[in-house]
């Protein structure tokens, strides 16, 4: 809304007191339309529309940008599930204050994140290809930490069993990496008894 | 059945084993044997899933499985008909399963029958005995198997060939070879149930987020796993990365000194210094000569040179030359090293590695009593040059300390004899990375006994481990073989013992424990384990033998290591020192009094690609 000095002397009204007014509405209008900013609107590739804080939305870096680029609009995510999604605006929203140390994150993974990753192996595998896509550096980093729990200590089989993974060698292959096993005992070619 | 009770351990010097007792199974052996030729199998019962680490030529002759194929594996394998097959057979009976697995967990003899298979398929039935072996402090340490095997009569039908094991996904087929039974599926191992998600990932994310995390043992079992795990383990980059991450950056910045060429290829290190397969003692001749000759001199390697300063020589007046020997040479000798303004001469102090190629001197008994002054050399200047670094506020003077390089940058020392003979029990740190150091002193509510010649070492980043030593204890002194922790990234550190207890006096690890000894070596190796060998041993045991000690495991246990090649009779800590993380070069020791420093022993802990250049 401008008023120009004309207008306002034609009107008969003090052009200070206007000039006042006139910021104000300006000032009042760019708090509006930055309290409206502050809700970002993200929407999935199955079109549902999440009506996220921005502070959580920006978690992600990738939102960060494209939020630049839409100015206000709804921010278009194809290649994002709104159920996968979901999960990660939960987790954002619980780790919006939590800043970027990965250290953390690792401990939080043992703390408060333990069940979040309790899921079957497509739900985390979606969780870590979005978080990835998404560019949401602490959420990777315990979603990739999960996996490499899983594998710790375990044996080969059992590595195959947890995480669905064919033994595609051949049998020749096979005898070629048994031959390669660290010995479990240190130091150790045979053993002998007294 | 190979029984030699007369054979003695410490003599065979061609193969390498280890054992956790160090002397004969403490039971009658004859009791166990039947008269007839049975199956003879030792496993391992603090590795988990108990690995098979012996079976003798019966059970290989009966099972037609050889010695190398079991190895590493746990006993159910037998439970399986057939190379191909990854489950129980039908026909096993799962309740002597449980029983055994139940007398396992209690701790407590099996006695029973099991149908087992041959290599290839034929039915046994496996008479079995097993037999837990206690070590010294109540734990299972081995469990041994008797098998008294005989034919079985079952008709089971063909085994599937080699042409079934693709097609193994298709339950069909699978029922057709064991018409008459219903198959138990508990886990069907050889068809991928549920979504794989991990493989989905691209290898990028795959190597870089998730494998390089892993220790160097599980990428070991990763890479077995399939065919595009095998391919992505083979990179060197990771295994970098792998090691970078499971032993700290500090020590792999270490092993990356040694020049290319006679590097192992970070797969390769990784193996050899976890597994320790390829571990041997060496002897090296030098040239060049240390004279005048001396004892009680100081040695620490910079890279792969060999630094020697200080010592007593003969009518024990304190000695103040440098010596250096670079084993990069293709004929390295002694050199005496030009430096003006050496240090005051001494004997008894320490001499560590600091900032990468800078040596730091502290301590020691000098011409006018003892020392508590601190020099450095830095060895790359031209000329090198010794230089005081006046801290503030320093330790008491003292010898027969201990020092060691936290960080790469901080020097810590600890203990000692101080002026009238008293031992100390403080413990100091100087941080040399700053422009003006200053001493600071640890602060701790209780200190372990006070003592001389101990060894401090440092492993997991930013802890410390002490043993042995000369200690107090109340008028007397004696040899010690304790261990104790402290970590100094905790906000307020202490001393505690290494099974975690908090009491003073209230766990030292199990196993067989080092004899007590001061004036010993202890080399870190990677991974945060400790090796513990020579100094003066109490009684008559040799100071040859190696003693491993895992301080991060959650029940620490001593283990005696033996490896190949001949031993030197004696070595001392202070003049032995570790050159490239996996060599560590003990300077003197065929005898207690002569200096021949031109005869060096060498405990390489992995392969040595420079084998065939040197003479």
């Amino acid at each position: 809304m401008a008023f120009t000095w004309s207008k306002t002397i034609y009107m008969g009204l003090d052009p200070i007191f206007l000039t006042e007014l006139s910021i104000s509405i300006i000032i009042f209008s760019t708090i509006a339309s930055s309290k409206k900013s502050r809700v970002s609107k993200i929407k999935t590739a199955d079109n549902e529309i999440f009506e996220v804080e921005e502070a959580v939305a920006t978690m992600s870096n990738t939102i960060k940008i494209m939020a630049g680029d839409c100015s206000g609009g709804v921010i278009p995510l194809n290649n994002v599930h709104s159920t996968i999604f979901a999960r990660v605006i939960e987790w954002c929203k619980k780790h919006v204050d939590d800043g970027e140390d990965l250290e953390y994150y690792k401990g939080a993974l043992k703390n408060c994140d333990a069940t979040f990753f309790e899921v079957d192996q497509a739900v985390l595998y979606h969780l870590l290809t979005t978080a990835n896509s998404l560019d949401i550096k602490p959420l990777l980093h315990q979603g990739c930490q999960r996996f490499v729990d899983m594998i710790n200590g375990k044996t080969v089989e059992e590595i195959r069993q947890l995480l669905h993974i064919k033994n595609d060698f051949t049998n020749e292959e096979e005898d070629e990496t048994r031959k390669k096993l660290w010995s479990s005992v240190v130091g150790m070619n045979s053993f002998i008894l007294l | 059945m190979e029984w030699d009770s007369n054979s003695d351990l410490s003599g065979d010097e061609d193969e390498g084993f280890l054992l956790d007792d160090g002397g004969p199974l403490p039971f009658p052996v004859p009791n166990l044997l039947q008269t007839a030729p049975c199956g003879f199998v030792v496993t391992d019962a603090l590795e988990p899933d108990h690995p098979i680490i012996y079976v003798n030529t019966v059970f290989e002759m009966v099972t037609g499985y050889r010695a190398e194929e079991v190895l590493g594996r746990n006993c159910r394998f037998l439970q399986c008909r057939g190379l191909f097959a990854k489950r129980r057979h039908p026909l096993v009976d799962s309740t002597v399963v449980s029983e055994i697995r139940r007398c396992l967990e209690e701790g407590i003899e099996f006695q029973g029958e099991l149908l087992n298979f041959r290599k290839d398929g034929s039915p046994l039935m496996n008479r079995l005995r097993l037999t837990p072996i206690y070590g010294d402090d109540e734990t299972i340490t081995h469990v041994i198997g008797i098998q008294f095997f005989t034919e079985a009569n079952i008709d089971l039908g063909p085994v599937l060939g080699s042409s079934v094991k693709e097609s193994m996904k298709s339950s069909d087929r699978f029922r057709s070879g064991f018409s008459a039974f219903q198959p138990i599926i508990v886990e069907d191992r050889n068809v991928c149930r549920g979504f794989c998600g991990i493989l989905q990932l691209s290898d990028e994310v795959l190597s870089l987020k998730i494998l390089s995390r892993l220790t160097p043992r599980d990428i070991a079992s990763v890479g077995s796993v399939c065919r595009r795990l095998y391919e992505l383990t083979k990179n060197e980059d990771l295994w970098r990365m792998v090691c970078q991450n499971a032993w700290g950056c500090e020590t792999t910045r270490v092993l990356e000194t040694v020049p290319g060429a006679k590097r192992l290829g970070w797969g390769r290190l990784a193996r050899e210094l976890t597994t320790l397969e390829a571990a041997a003692w060496r002897k090296l001749t030098v040239g060049g000569a240390v004279e005048p000759s001396r004892c009680n001199f100081s040695a620490c390697a910079v890279g792969n040179r060999v630094v020697l300063f200080g010592g007593e020589g003969v009518n024990m007046q304190p000695m103040n030359d440098t010596f250096v020997l670079d084993l990069n040479s293709s004929n390295p000798e002694w050199q005496h090293v030009q430096v003006s303004s050496p240090p005051p001469g001494r004997w008894g102090h320490t001499l560590s590695c600091v900032n990468g190629s800078h040596l730091v001197v502290f301590g020691g008994c000098g011409r006018q009593g003892l020392l508590n002054d601190v020099f450095v050399l830095d060895l790359d200047a031209k000329p090198p040059t010794w230089r005081e670094i006046s801290g503030l506020a320093p330790p008491l003077p003292r010898s027969w300390h201990s020092s060691c390089t936290l960080d790469g940058t901080k020097l810590i020392v600890s203990g000692g004899c101080a002026d009238s003979g008293v031992l100390l029990s403080d413990t100091f740190l100087l941080d040399l990375s700053m422009e003006k150091p200053v001493w600071r002193e640890i602060p701790v509510a209780w200190t372990p006994p006070s003592r001389l010649g101990h060894t401090l070492s440092v492993y997991g980043g930013r802890k410390i481990l002490m043993f042995g030593g000369l200690a107090k204890s109340g008028p007397l002194r004696f040899r010690s073989s304790d261990v104790f922790t402290m970590d100094l990234s905790e906000e307020e550190p202490c001393w505690r013992c290494v099974t975690g207890s908090g009491m003073p006096g209230a766990g030292n690890p199990g196993g067989i424990a080092p004899p007590p000894r001061l004036d010993h070596v202890a080399v870190s190796l990677p991974g945060g384990r400790i090796l513990i060998f020579g100094g003066s041993v109490a009684g008559l045991h040799s100071a040859s033998q190696l003693y491993l000690l895992d301080p991060t495991d959650e029940k620490p246990n001593w283990r005696i290591l033996n490896v190949p090649g001949r031993p030197p009779r004696f070595a001392w800590g202070h003049s032995t020192c570790v050159v490239g993380g996996t060599r560590a070069i003990v300077l003197g020791g065929q005898t207690g009094e002569e200096w021949m420093l031109t005869e060096l022993h060498e405990l390489s802990l992995a392969s040595q690609l420079s084998d065939f250049s040197h003479g």
